[in-house]
């Protein structure tokens, strides 16, 4: 279990990107991390893998996440991980060099399923291609967590589609997905528990087998819960151009 | 399976520069050319130190001292030698006369020295090999502005760096940032360390004894080809 205990994190200045973030993160979850942009969400995963200082705590199965340790995590992000000269094919054995458990058999399976090439630098590959490079290392690299932020920027709507699909078919039992996106709607199939982050804050933490008994939606719950203003932009219509809207 | 041997032993930093794939032959020529300049500027001074008549103001002549008994010392004198002026261990002589083709000054030269017949440069060997070893301090200014450079390259133009930090040591980081550098670094060393040996056996193979430096100077030589 990965544990965040009143972790902070304030930039330089009087940037507090996050405040007293308390989160349990257990294996085999597929967790949602949403919320607007400047949240804290990628801020929240850099702590988790120490690339940014922070002040509390952040735990996995009780221990500091250190060097020892933090091959249990995988991180794929936006930003890319990636070196930018290799090919898909030498990642493979880059990763499988410095990560005993790195899954081969998944990694040739995912490229080819992406039809990814393998024998061209991947700085040379298009950008839905390098952001599905980046995944299927994160993916394969065979950690127990795995941390995927914004995966689907240059994805196209078929191919998420495909992620996701493929994602719930290969995934074991005690693989952990925290995935952060804007796509509320779209992942809202594909996983088990979704965390709301506003300026800093959990905001909202909740199953998606609660609201489904509900019988709410996931996305009508994040409007509701960050106070969404349906006729927000009716009203600003009609200040701007002076005509009443419906 | 030859890549990874490279990449191994010629580790590259996060955008394929500094090892030895085609991809990344720019920084080996850059390391070839600083080599080349190490090896050239040795046999410049090498060239220099060989040829027999120079031209150079600056020489050392070997001349004799006549002595009361009407013996001649054979002494080394550092000598700026101008066609009308002598400079004879920090004195200044014109030259009024020539003896057997060489320049005599006065009032005090014709008296207690004769310039020999030959002119023959015997530099100090530390002062040839400074020709060798200046390019030293450039190759460890260049081979910082690499490690700085590779450095960086983790963090731009993607976070490589992110993948770095996720290994078990930190060691392959600093693997990929540092190898190229030292060894460039290491290489020029050895290459000067190696040359300057070669040269200083030279040097005191082909310089008559009594035209030998101080004994200082010979130690140090000595020195550096017993370590090379």
């Amino acid at each position: 279990m990965v544990e965040l205990k009143n972790v902070g994190k304030r930039y330089s200045g009087s940037v507090e990107a996050l405040k007293d973030v308390n989160l349990s993160i257990g294996q085999g979850e597929i967790i949602g991390l949403f919320g607007e942009n400047g949240a804290g969400k990628t801020t929240l995963m850099k702590c988790v893998f120490g690339f940014v200082g922070h002040s509390g705590q952040i735990l996995l199965d009780g221990e500091p996440i250190t060097r020892k340790n933090i091959a249990r995590l995988a991180f794929g992000t936006c930003e890319f991980s990636f070196l930018p000269e290799m090919t898909a094919a030498e990642h493979a054995e880059f990763y499988e060099h410095h990560f005993p458990k790195f899954r081969k058999e998944r990694f040739r399976g995912l490229t080819e399923f992406f039809e990814l090439p393998l024998d061209r630098p991947v700085k040379t590959l298009s950008a839905g291609q390098k952001s599905q490079v980046e995944v299927i290392l994160a993916l394969c690299q065979g950690a127990e967590y795995i941390f995927l932020d914004e995966p689907f920027v240059g994805h196209d709507i078929f191919n998420r589609e495909d992620f996701y699909k493929v994602l719930l078919g290969i995934l074991e039992p005690t693989e952990t997905i925290v995935l952060s996106t804007h796509l509320i709607e779209e992942v809202e199939g594909f996983i088990d528990r979704a965390v709301m982050l506003r300026k800093g804050t959990v905001i909202g933490d909740v199953q998606i087998a609660d609201l489904e008994e509900n019988g709410e939606k996931l996305v009508d719950y994040v409007k509701k819960l960050y106070g969404y203003q349906a006729d927000r932009v009716s009203r600003s219509l009609e200040l701007i151009t002076g005509a009443k809207r419906e | 399976m030859k890549r990874r041997i490279v990449d191994r032993w010629f580790p590259a930093n996060a955008m394929g520069q500094g090892g030895l794939s085609a991809r990344r032959r720019y920084r080996l020529v850059i390391y070839l050319a600083v080599a080349a300049i190490v090896i050239c500027s040795f046999f410049m001074f090498f060239g220099r130190y060989l040829k027999e008549k120079n031209k150079d103001p600056w020489t050392l002549m070997a001349v004799y001292r006549v002595t009361a008994d009407g013996k001649r010392v054979l002494e080394n004198y550092p000598v700026y030698y101008y066609p009308d002026y002598v400079f004879v261990n920090g004195i200044h002589y014109k030259i009024e006369e020539f003896v057997d083709g060489q320049p005599v000054t006065e009032p005090e030269w014709p008296k207690y020295y004769q310039v020999e017949t030959e002119i023959v440069k015997v530099s100090n060997f530390d002062e040839m090999m400074g020709g060798v070893f200046w390019l030293l301090p450039v190759v460890i200014v260049f081979a910082i502005v690499e490690i700085i450079m590779n450095y960086c390259s983790f963090y731009r133009p993607t976070k490589s760096i992110y993948l770095m930090k996720r290994f078990r040591s930190g060691a392959e980081l600093n693997r990929r940032c540092l190898t190229m550098p030292i060894i460039m670094i290491l290489v020029s060393v050895l290459v000067c360390v190696g040359l300057g040996a070669l040269y200083y056996w030279v040097y005191c193979n082909y310089t008559i004894p009594e035209r030998l430096p101080d004994r200082i100077t010979v130690n140090i030589g000595r020195m550096l080809l017993w370590w090379s």
